[in-house]
């Protein structure tokens, strides 16, 4: 919210009491959630004559009106607001424990067969598989785009064992993930963007 | 208008309060790790460039250098991460050794990791692939060399990591420091497995 400001070069305008200025409350106020500390009374007391005026003028069927309509505009402004609530309650971590990672199992469960390892060995010794694969791949297939694809989606899915596994993605808070996944997506289009120009010829 | 309805999350603990403490200094770690992506794929994206459009010249430095160094240092640098996430394991575990032995042997997988890039780079210089000698050396060395220069940073981490841990800084409750650490090492890993297929597979 903007404050009303006067110079010296600048007098102000007489308000027209049909043309009512915006919300008196907010005028007065920097932002909104100042607005909403300021008492009414103080308000009051800091309005011009013609604003006074305006207010005391105002029926009280009007100030009803007023005021049913200001919960229906505030309603999607709550809707905000007891999300972000929502969320500060479910991440607000209560103790240690809550946020640190825990240790993993010395078994793991894969396609419902129980192996005698923790899950951090099991994603190893795939991790160990996939590279054995990629490089055989690279050696056998002749180039091209499928090759490449091919070899794009097996390091792609190592990354993701790595974050998901090792990075504590899995079970660490999304907020966590979306910061790295986020400049990652960025990072490919302004990659793949940059590949669709032309070496010459501009 | 309604009154002001968001609310700070509410520390009710000394417990909590370091919860919060440990959930930012993860938060904080995967905003550094994010910054990082756009460091590496400006480097990257110059390298995909510069091989759609000069297949041939980077066919022949491939076929002259092979794919058995870099495929070991690529094992070892996996290796790396497994035992760095077992590291963790061990210290939620109680296990104060099994931390020091494993992060101990994360160190020296890093460190056999660059000296072994370093053999490759001489290997390639003494081929004529150096900085200014061709149009793939700067576009080879630039990401290669920064993310050898991100494993010797992170290899003197974990040495400091094992110094702390053979001091009895870190508990089965307090290993926040071991798990920065992770995050920032299998970072490295990830890195590294995009390298190893744009660079050397495709």
């Amino acid at each position: 919210m903007t404050k009303r400001k006067t110079t010296n070069e600048e007098q102000p305008t007489p308000i027209d009491p049909e043309t009512a200025p915006e919300p008196l409350q907010e005028a007065q106020a920097e932002t909104v959630r100042e607005s909403r500390d300021v008492p009414a009374e103080t308000v009051t007391e800091q309005l011009s004559e013609v604003d006074k005026d305006i207010v005391e003028a105002e029926p009280e069927a009007v100030k009803e009106t007023r005021r049913e309509a200001e919960a229906v505009l505030n309603k999607p402004i709550e809707a905000i607001e007891d999300a972000i609530n929502e969320i500060d309650r479910k991440d607000t971590p209560e103790t240690p424990h809550d946020t640190l990672s825990h240790a993993v199992p010395a078994t793991t469960v894969v396609f419902g067969r129980v192996i005698p390892l923790p899950v951090y060995t099991v994603v190893f010794i795939t991790l160990g598989i996939i590279t054995l694969v990629e490089v055989a791949s690279a050696e056998i297939f002749p180039d091209g785009f499928l090759l490449t694809l091919w070899l794009g989606g097996l390091s792609v899915a190592k990354a993701v064992l790595v974050m998901y596994f090792y990075m504590h993605l899995k079970d660490d808070s999304r907020i966590f993930a979306g910061a790295i996944i986020l400049p990652i997506v960025v990072a490919l289009i302004a990659t793949l963007f940059l590949t669709s120009v032309a070496p010459t010829g501009y | 208008m309604s009154e002001a309805r968001i609310e700070r999350p509410q520390v009710h603990s000394a417990d909590q309060a370091k919860a919060v403490k440990i959930d930012n200094l993860k938060f904080a770690m995967w905003l550094f790790l994010a910054s990082e992506v756009i460091i590496f794929t400006v480097l990257i994206a110059t390298y995909v460039v510069f091989r759609i459009h000069n297949a041939e010249i980077v066919h022949e430095i491939h076929e002259h250098a092979g794919i058995l160094l870099v495929s070991t240092n690529t094992f070892l640098l996996l290796s790396s991460s497994w035992t760095m996430v077992m590291g963790l394991r061990a210290i939620q575990l109680g296990n104060r050794k099994g931390l020091v032995r494993w992060i101990g042997a994360t160190a020296v997988l890093g460190l056999i990791f660059v000296a072994l890039q370093y053999v490759e780079y001489n290997q390639l210089s003494a081929a004529g692939v150096t900085l200014y000698g061709s149009e793939f050396g700067m576009r080879f060395y630039a990401p290669t060399s920064l993310h050898g220069a991100h494993v010797i940073a992170g290899v003197i981490w974990a040495l400091w990591v094992v110094r702390q841990g053979a001091r009895g800084v870190y508990d089965n409750g307090n290993y926040v420091g071991v798990e920065i650490f992770g995050l920032y090492w299998h970072f490295v890993d990830v890195v590294w497995i995009v390298l190893f297929t744009v660079i050397y597979l495709l």
